[in-house]
């Protein structure tokens, strides 16, 4: 098969067994790649209702057929498993240079089942598949632990993931970390240190095979000479978005309290990344290059370096805990990088924590002596250590994630615990930014800034559109669910949005499947398969429980009742009538039940899904 | 003649190591690749193995069958693959690393500039590749 390397590898930790399976050309056809089929293998073999620790779970790495080829944007591979966060299937997405190099050693997935019994580490080295003692490494960081088992291998050549402390202590949003990239959110890393499993190192000889060379070469000069001209990606990455963000008035602040941070223009990408910038990284095949490795030269935190921080780390330990001191913000992070923690997550629970602090709720006894104030930097660093360790009785409860810490201090601080569905709210507006409301809401994650993605269309309209009216963002989220879950197949990178398609599954998508598998769909066909996976992944929503009571119960309090008070979107938030007009509407559209949200049985019946359960 | 690499362009992307199997594999593999990117964790910079096209090249001189011998019209070192044994002296000396090894013809190879016009430099979209002349 194009495109493929025609394989699944199985491991089960427990009995140190594992088992060369070829990937069917059938599932292909029905799921592409990457999430399509590993939700299809989930749905097979994973067992309903499943708690995220048990030695049952089972964590996939995922690859699709542009994976290992030219194709630019497709140095990316996803984990999925059931999230310690959340209890629901989860996707996590990475980039680097680990997907390709799982194709290289000969598999489009590996699965891991099984739980071993001490700390161990997985070795692919093609054929040769091993599994070594890794009580040397347990208790290292995540950059440590690299170069340690690549010292250990004797080759360079190895990429390797693996997880730090935050995973070991199973923090429930800890990172799976590779190279300087993070399978960041819902605390897969989590699942990982459950099964005793600190790492996987991968090294692969084969070759990826495509049916046409010239046209794929064609195809990467056309996109990779329109990335080159991307206004800010190549030259700001990400941290570009945070003083336009600002300006719009839709910048999460003081715990979404305010969506206008004072301090914006001393973290703004326009404003670091001259003074900061070591040099760009790119993922594999990445001619838009949007990682920047920033570095801090004097102050308190000199000598802190960490890639980016991304637009969404300046916004979780940022504006939100409002620390515009870019060292203090710098050091957080990289402390997050190394002790594995999901940046968005760390940030948006010390920011609850802040905010129980700035009201009472917890006073200086509960935080054992940090004065945790909005804005503190050093309360903020210390934070991130004790959440990363579970150190104290804040600590441990804080490294639940915000919904359980919510639960448990209770006084009404529900009302402003910032997630969806148990997942912590990134950097997109759900006011400011109506359509997100619904986005979180109706994603398989919660509060995940892919599943929706509204914000690629929404940020380039106008004021009175994006937060005042809700009458198209149903069919924004529909189409742009339908794109999200296509590109994790296939898998591409997000940020080429605007050469692939940023609002719906579209020709440049038919045109990947085209130049790396030599499949032909037509646009109907990609609408279907999108439909399907997005309806398999419901599926599996529902057999553990999950339908519309937990979509319309999703959003935080402040999103419905607290309009933002102050800034360029003043008074926008969504109003209760407003969101259900907008859930029935995604669910028609969806083909779901408007009582339950379950899918009808004519649409499961359309994508081949009537399946037995 | 030879490739140039300005180390503070290079994004480790790859996009050279896969431009240059596919010109020799016609596949992407990049065990095949005659450039290799080492994938170092920042602030180690990336660090980027193609041959120096050497003057006094010490592959040449150590080579015991004469494989390894200069284009005098280009300036490039090529394996004359008919000779070569598969010793690896060259692999040895090589203070560059970028001789490699064919491990079921049992041959080396190594970047010959694509007889004059690169892939790779071609491809490179930061310009962190250049042809030196």
């Amino acid at each position: 098969m194009y495109g493929y390397a025609g394989a699944i590898l199985k491991v089960d930790l427990k009995t140190g067994k594992f088992l060369k399976e070829p990937l069917s050309e059938e599932l292909v056809k029905s799921y592409i790649g990457g999430l399509g089929v590993s939700a299809r293998i989930l749905y097979d073999i994973l067992k309903p209702n499943l708690d995220a620790f048990s030695p049952e779970n089972i964590i996939i790495f995922a690859t699709g057929p542009a994976q290992g080829t030219l194709i630019p944007g497709s140095g990316r591979g996803v984990f999925v498993a059931k999230s310690p966060l959340t209890e629901r299937i989860f996707n996590s997405n990475i980039g680097g240079y680990l997907a390709n190099e799982l194709k290289y050693a000969g598999y489009d997935l590996l699965i891991i089942t099984g739980k071993s019994e001490k700390p161990v580490y997985l070795v692919i080295d093609d054929e040769n598949i091993e599994i070594r003692d890794a009580s040397r490494i347990w208790g290292k960081t995540t950059y440590e632990t690299q170069e340690i088992i690549k010292e250990e291998l004797g080759d360079q050549r190895f990429q390797v993931a693996c997880i730090g402390p935050a995973g070991e202590n199973l923090v429930k949003y800890s990172a799976i970390v590779h190279h300087i990239r993070a399978a960041g959110r819902g605390g897969l890393a989590a699942v990982m240190g459950s099964k005793n499993l600190k790492a996987f190192a991968i090294r692969g000889t084969k070759s990826i095979e495509v049916p046409n060379v010239e046209a794929i070469v064609e195809f990467y000069k056309e996109i990779a000479e329109k990335c080159k001209k991307h206004p800010f990606l190549p030259t700001y990455g990400t941290p570009a978005l945070l003083g336009t963000i600002n300006k719009m008035g839709c910048l999460g602040t003081k715990n979404w309290q305010s969506e206008f941070f004072k301090g914006a223009d001393n973290i703004d990408g326009y404003t670091t990344i001259p003074k900061h910038k070591l040099y760009d990284v790119a993922c594999m095949v990445c001619p838009l290059r949007c990682g920047k490795v920033q570095k801090i030269d004097a102050g308190k935190y000199a000598g802190a370096i960490a890639k980016g921080p991304e637009y969404e780390t300046l916004y979780s330990l940022g504006s939100l805990v409002c620390v515009d001191d870019f060292g203090a913000l710098v050091s957080a992070a990289r402390l997050c990088d190394e002790y594995g923690l999901d940046t968005i997550s760390t940030g948006v629970v010390i920011a609850f924590a802040m905010e129980c602090y700035e009201k009472g709720i917890l006073t200086k006894e509960d935080t054992e002596g940090v004065d945790l104030k909005f804005g503190d930097g050093d309360a903020l660093n210390e934070m991130v250590k004790r959440i990363a360790f579970r150190k104290g009785l804040l600590g441990n409860l804080l490294a639940e994630g915000v919904k359980k810490a919510s639960e448990v201090i209770g006084c009404g601080s529900q009302f402003f615990a910032m997630h969806f569905k148990g997942l912590e709210v990134p950097g997109h507006s759900p006011r400011g930014l109506k359509g997100w409301t619904l986005g979180y809401s109706v994603g398989w994650r919660g509060g995940s800034h892919h599943d929706g993605r509204v914000h690629d269309i929404e940020y380039s309209r106008t004021l009175e559109e994006r937060a005042f009216k809700v009458d198209d963002k149903p069919e924004i989220v529909y189409k742009t669910v339908c794109r999200v879950v296509l590109e994790e197949s296939l898998i591409t990178c997000r940020m080429y949005g605007g050469y692939y398609g940023s609002r719906e599954p579209s020709e440049a998508h038919i045109k990947i499947l085209k130049l790396t598998t030599n499949i032909d769909f037509t646009l109907e066909d990609l609408w279907k398969t999108a439909r399907r996976i997005r309806t398999l992944i419901r599926c599996l929503e529902v057999r553990d429980g999950f339908d519309r009571k937990d979509d319309i119960n999703a959003p935080p309090l402040r999103v419905l009742y607290e309009p933002i008070p102050e800034g360029p979107s003043k008074g926008a938030y969504t109003s209760p009538s407003e969101f259900r007009f907008m859930i029935n509407k995604f669910y028609k559209l969806m083909g779901w039940d408007l009582e339950t949200g379950i899918p009808k049985q004519e649409v499961l019946k359309e994508l081949g899904l009537d399946m037995p359960n | 003649m030879r490739i140039n690499v300005d180390l503070s362009k290079c994004t480790g992307c790859g996009i050279c190591e896969l431009s240059c199997s596919l010109k020799y594999e016609k596949a992407f593999n990049l065990s095949k690749a005659r450039i290799r990117v080492e994938k170092n964790i920042p602030p180690k910079m990336f660090k980027v193995y193609v041959c120096h096209q050497c003057s006094d090249a010490p592959c040449i001189s150590s080579c015991p069958t004469g494989a390894l011998n200069k284009d005098s019209h280009l300036d490039i070192v090529k394996v004359d693959e008919d000779k070569c044994t598969g010793c690896l002296v060259c692999v040895e000396v090589c203070p560059y690393k970028a001789i490699w090894v064919d491990h079921v013809k049992m041959k080396v190879f190594k970047c010959e500039l694509c007889g004059g016009s690169p892939f790779c430099v071609d491809l490179c979209p930061w310009n962190a590749l250049t042809v030196e002349r």
